[in-house]
């Protein structure tokens, strides 16, 4: 079983017997520490209480009830969904039909429009000499996604700066805290179309990043103004903690290297 | 996830209602204490289970067999039950205060009388006294206090249905606990 150092500490914490400053910091790391907060949640009165206190039995017919009212409510879904398996019958006979003639010409056109398609934008490109193009980007991505990488990861650096400057409770007064949270949701979207992409490149660095931010960005979006007192120097903290900002920087300057145009 | 429960739920995705019914079965009680345990009401409960069920039903397509199918279902019983504890919130406008003839404490009077664990553990009120002070705390500290010390569930699998960082589960747990003491007072177990 690991140990932590600090573990001695928790029975002083629990009497109040340190003095406020150590056990701020005792706190704060015990929110990090998987084996402190173990030994926290045993010797905790309160946590003893909690697991004690078994919920009352329900009354004697909820269970029958229930399963009687889902039965219905399932049979009325069964009677919504026709409609569904005909849309789909509909968009199936006309991407495959089960005409054999139509299929096999269906197939020949999809073959050339391929092979032209492969003509027109996987000729080879003569080499050109520049400076070398950063690993994280140095597949073969257009300018276009280029730019998409650096927008995302401007307003990332922005939205961190903007989470590092927000203070209780001005945040929630001035909604500056619901603004903040709407960036958060949008980039966290964004973020799942970038790690597909990332995946299909094979750039595993840039997944990398991309799943440290999407854990900062689930704080950020579901940050509640009940729990900002306490979430949000947590979350400043871990900003600070993943040195987050360095990467993200690191980046830009390698998208800002991949889009210079080449000096002659 | 075992074999077994993969072919299940393989089943009920391609529309076998049997099999949909064995999902029900295995997590209908789960999801009824769960959703109780959320909101310290049996006929809310029931309702939320139910509709718990037929959102499933609706979107048994959309779950990827990656992530565990009681841990999807968790997650749409503790996001329903958020929605109706924000509604709840939102509507009250007076602090809650029970206390009399009904048995349940005051939770005002519980500050300056802090009762004795033996003397709660012998109260068959125990629980619902916790569920009066689990009202004060923010609804993420109740709700990651209720998967944790009602369902048992573990720091991971409270992160997953709650969609956040295990260390966020802490920091709602170890504040609501906090919380929860002033609220109750000092609690001394013999």
């Amino acid at each position: 079983m690991k140990t932590c150092h600090f573990e001695e500490k928790i029975d002083d914490l629990l009497a109040g017997s340190l003095e406020a400053e150590a056990a701020e910091a005792l706190e704060n790391h015990l929110v990090t520490c998987t084996t402190c907060f173990a030994r926290w949640e045993e010797a905790s009165a309160m946590v003893q209480v909690l697991s004690q206190a078994s919920a009352p039995e329900p009354p004697p017919n909820l269970l029958a009830d229930f399963q009687s009212e889902l039965t219905k409510a399932l049979a009325s879904e069964d009677d919504k969904s026709p409609l569904w398996p005909n849309i789909q019958n509909r968009a199936r006979s006309i991407f495959w039909p089960g005409n054999t003639t139509y299929r096999v010409l269906q197939a020949a056109a999809l073959l050339i429009f391929g092979v032209f398609i492969g003509r027109q934008f996987l000729a080879p490109v003569p080499e050109v000499v520049g400076p070398p193009v950063p690993a994280a980007l140095n597949q073969n991505i257009s300018t276009e996604e280029i730019e998409s990488v650096q927008r995302f990861f401007n307003e990332a650096e922005m939205l961190i700066i903007q989470v590092m400057n927000l203070s209780y409770p001005d945040a929630i007064e001035t909604e500056e805290i619901e603004f903040t949270q709407s960036i958060a949701q949008d980039m966290l979207v964004r973020s799942q179309t970038m790690q597909e992409e990332a995946l299909e490149l094979n750039d595993m660095a840039m997944l990398k990043l991309l799943h440290r931010m999407d854990v900062l960005l689930y704080e950020v979006a579901n940050l509640s103004g009940e729990d900002m007192p306490d979430m949000l120097p947590f979350i400043q903290k871990m900003i600070r903690d993943m040195n987050i900002v360095a990467e993200i920087r690191l980046i830009l300057e390698e998208t800002r290297e991949a889009i210079k145009p080449f000096s002659i | 996830m075992n074999s077994d429960a993969e072919q299940i739920i393989l089943e009920a995705k391609a529309g076998d209602k049997r099999a949909f019914n064995m999902l029900v079965t295995q997590h209908q009680k789960r999801v009824l204490y769960l959703a109780y345990d959320l909101l310290g009401d049996w006929d809310e409960a029931k309702d939320v289970a139910q509709e718990v069920f037929v959102k499933a039903y609706q979107k048994l397509d959309t779950f990827e067999e990656r992530s565990r199918f009681s841990t999807w279902i968790y997650r749409i019983t503790t996001n329903l039950c958020i929605d109706i504890q924000r509604k709840r919130k939102r509507n009250r406008t007076e602090p809650i205060e029970k206390s009399g003839p009904d048995g349940k404490l005051n939770l005002n009077q519980k500050l300056s009388e802090p009762p004795k664990i033996e003397a709660l553990l012998e109260n068959t009120q125990l629980r619902r006294q916790l569920e009066e002070a689990l009202t004060q705390l923010s609804i993420n500290q109740k709700t990651a206090i209720s998967l944790r010390y009602f369902q048992e569930f573990s720091t991971t699998e409270i992160a997953e249905t709650m969609g956040c960082s295990e260390n966020t589960v802490r920091i709602h747990i170890f504040r609501g606990i906090k919380k929860l003491k002033t609220i109750l007072g000092n609690i001394q177990i013999s």
